[in-house]
């Protein structure tokens, strides 16, 4: 499938950028400067500390917003700590000193310091705890924004963006990409098709009638001036984002090994080199069995 | 046996199979024929695309080692006998109340039966609101009454029992229409010849409406067994099998490797064995339950 000269090549056409963002008020309610929000690992922590409500032992409102099963946070931080998910032979490699680090530091933050209010990504996707005024720091998607902004325009003046860096910045963007599969009998259909979805103009009206960013280069100026607010942030996240790997196991890393490698380093039922080592070699095991490629 | 050569039978006989042709060809298109399908697909490696190659038993030799359908297993079972018998005996006991003639007797039976018309996806988010740690009424209550809030759905050892919890209440109201059904078929005159003998309300609810209901409980008993087996919408909805796969079952790991890892011939091999726990539960119930008609022998 959209192999050339042994080389599997495929045109993104909808990026999935997550931003890292914030509430100023919430910022200045904990006594915190809401025009200086955190760029290092140490004063997120900080800062999520002093960001958290609680009602006895209940978090009310959670400085950071961490779904148990989302790797939204993890992977971003491991990649910034120096990991990888992916070694050169496109074998599997997440227990690295990277995401060792990243998940110590994420599970201090969940089981020490109690920073999160418990959610799965599932209700995290049907409604954003920050988007209920329950998180004061969180990873979402743009739409969200753009429909908190919608609803409640005067957020704009509230929401800021945070941008983090250790060894390098990384955040999660996914891309959905384009093939032609090299047994289509339509290659040249295909390619007319793919020719027309990615002309500047028809990718531009994408964007207006339903805000997926633009990937043309030519178009990424009048893409960051139509919304300077949202859109120079999207960029910037796409530019240092990673997704999921391109592989048939990447499912398997999204949605199970790495999401229950977090959950055992959360709840405490292994430390998070443990965790990240047996759910590798499960995850080798199931590609094993399933015969993944 | 023998042909029956009764031309004006035959014809009558004919009409009988036309009218249960509709019903049978249902069952032929959406049950049979994608159960053959599965039990042949978990002997290949389909993916949903194009791999389909034929590789006999070792769908199955994984299963065996796979921890994450052995904690499913145990899910499963954990869930079908703490689900199964309270929503019998609470069906019962809500049945036999509310045949008599008690205060409001069709509301309470309106409200026990709800829950039962709803569908499970709604019902599993309501109760998760309940079930909400920070704002839900089940942890507001025990505020009130100055006990610490719990982390229902995201305890391991508490998400299980929360699960069960709610299946029981919504299911009893099913339990409960069936029993009343059963109750208007024990004649009013064994109680009377009881009350006669000096039984009391107890001894006449264990020596005549229990013995008398069997048929019914053994009805309920079977349904219930291939319901619990199959449980799948409320833990998808309200925990997605977590935390830590504390809730997952057989037929949510099946959903996920279907659907979630395009792994179509292993998840086949699980709903086959699934299949078979199942059709075995219900022949056992069948042969030692004796169909619940064993009453005439005694």
């Amino acid at each position: 499938m959209g192999r050339y000269k042994k080389k599997l090549y495929g045109l993104g056409i909808y990026p999935t950028p997550a931003v890292f963002v914030y509430r100023k008020d919430f910022f200045k309610e904990a006594g915190l400067n809401p025009e200086n929000p955190p760029t290092s690992w140490k004063e997120l922590a900080v800062d999520a500390v002093k960001l958290t409500k609680r009602d006895g032992k209940i978090v009310t409102r959670a400085g950071l917003n961490m779904p148990i099963d989302e790797i939204k946070l993890l992977q971003p931080f491991g990649i910034q700590a120096g990991g990888n998910f992916v070694d050169k032979n496109g074998n599997p490699t997440f227990d690295d000193a990277g995401y060792v680090e990243a998940l110590t530091y994420l599970t201090d933050l969940f089981k020490n310091k109690q920073v999160a209010i418990e959610q799965t990504k599932d209700r995290e996707n049907q409604q954003s705890l920050f988007a209920v005024d329950k998180a004061a720091m969180s990873i979402v998607q743009p739409t969200w924004i753009a429909q908190l902004l919608k609803n409640d325009p005067s957020l704009k003046d509230k929401i800021g963006f945070i941008n983090m860096k250790r060894k390098k910045a990384a955040v999660w963007s996914g891309c959905e990409l384009l093939f032609i599969s090299s047994e289509s009998k339509h290659k040249k259909e295909s390619w007319d098709l793919i020719q027309f979805i990615m002309a500047k103009q028809e990718m531009w009206n994408r964007y207006k009638t339903t805000k997926c960013p633009v990937v043309r280069k030519s178009l990424q100026d009048q893409y960051a001036n139509d919304d300077p607010f949202i859109n120079k942030q999207l960029l910037n996240a796409i530019s240092v984002g990673q997704g999921a790997p391109k592989s048939m196991w990447s499912q398997l890393y999204v949605y199970k090994y790495l999401p229950q490698a977090q959950q055992e380093a959360f709840y405490g039922m292994k430390t998070p080199q443990q965790a990240l080592k047996d759910n590798l070699a499960l995850m080798k095991a199931e590609i094993k069995a399933s015969n993944m490629k | 046996m023998m042909k029956d050569k009764n031309p004006k039978r035959k014809r009558r006989y004919a009409g009988v199979y036309w009218m249960v042709l509709p019903s049978y060809l249902i069952y032929f298109i959406f049950v049979f024929i994608p159960l053959v399908v599965t039990v042949y697909l978990s002997f290949t490696n389909y993916d949903l695309y194009k791999t389909h190659d034929f590789v006999g038993l070792s769908n199955y030799i994984r299963l065996v080692h796979d921890p994450d359908f052995l904690i499913a297993a145990k899910n499963t079972f954990v869930y079908a006998f703490f689900v199964i018998i309270p929503q019998i005996i609470l069906g019962l006991i809500i049945a036999v109340v509310l045949n008599r003639k008690v205060l409001g007797q069709r509301f309470h039976r309106i409200v026990f039966y709800m829950p039962n018309v709803t569908s499970m996806v709604s019902i599993s988010m309501i109760w998760l609101w309940m079930y909400d740690p920070t704002q839900g009424v089940l942890n507001q209550a025990l505020k009130m009454v100055g006990l610490p809030g719990q982390r229902w759905l995201f305890n391991p050892k508490l998400a299980l029992p929360s699960i069960i919890v709610m299946s029981i209440w919504k299911l009893i109201g099913y339990n409960m229409i069936i029993y009343l059904a059963g109750l208007q078929q024990v004649p009013e005159e064994l109680y009377e010849a009881a009350t006669i003998d000096g039984a009391s309300a107890v001894q006449q609810f264990f020596r005549i409406t229990v013995p008398m209901l069997k048929p019914t409980t053994f009805f309920l008993f079977v349904i219930a067994c291939v319901q619990s087996f199959s449980v799948f919408d409320q833990v998808n909805v309200m925990t997605q099998g977590g935390p830590m796969n504390a809730t997952t079952t057989i037929v949510h790991q099946i959903f996920e490797h279907a659907f979630s890892e395009f792994q179509m011939g292993y998840a086949s091999s699980m709903a086959t064995v699934l299949l078979i726990v199942c059709v075995t539960l219900t022949l056992s119930n069948f042969k030692y339950g004796n169909q619940g008609n064993d009453l005439g022998a005694s």
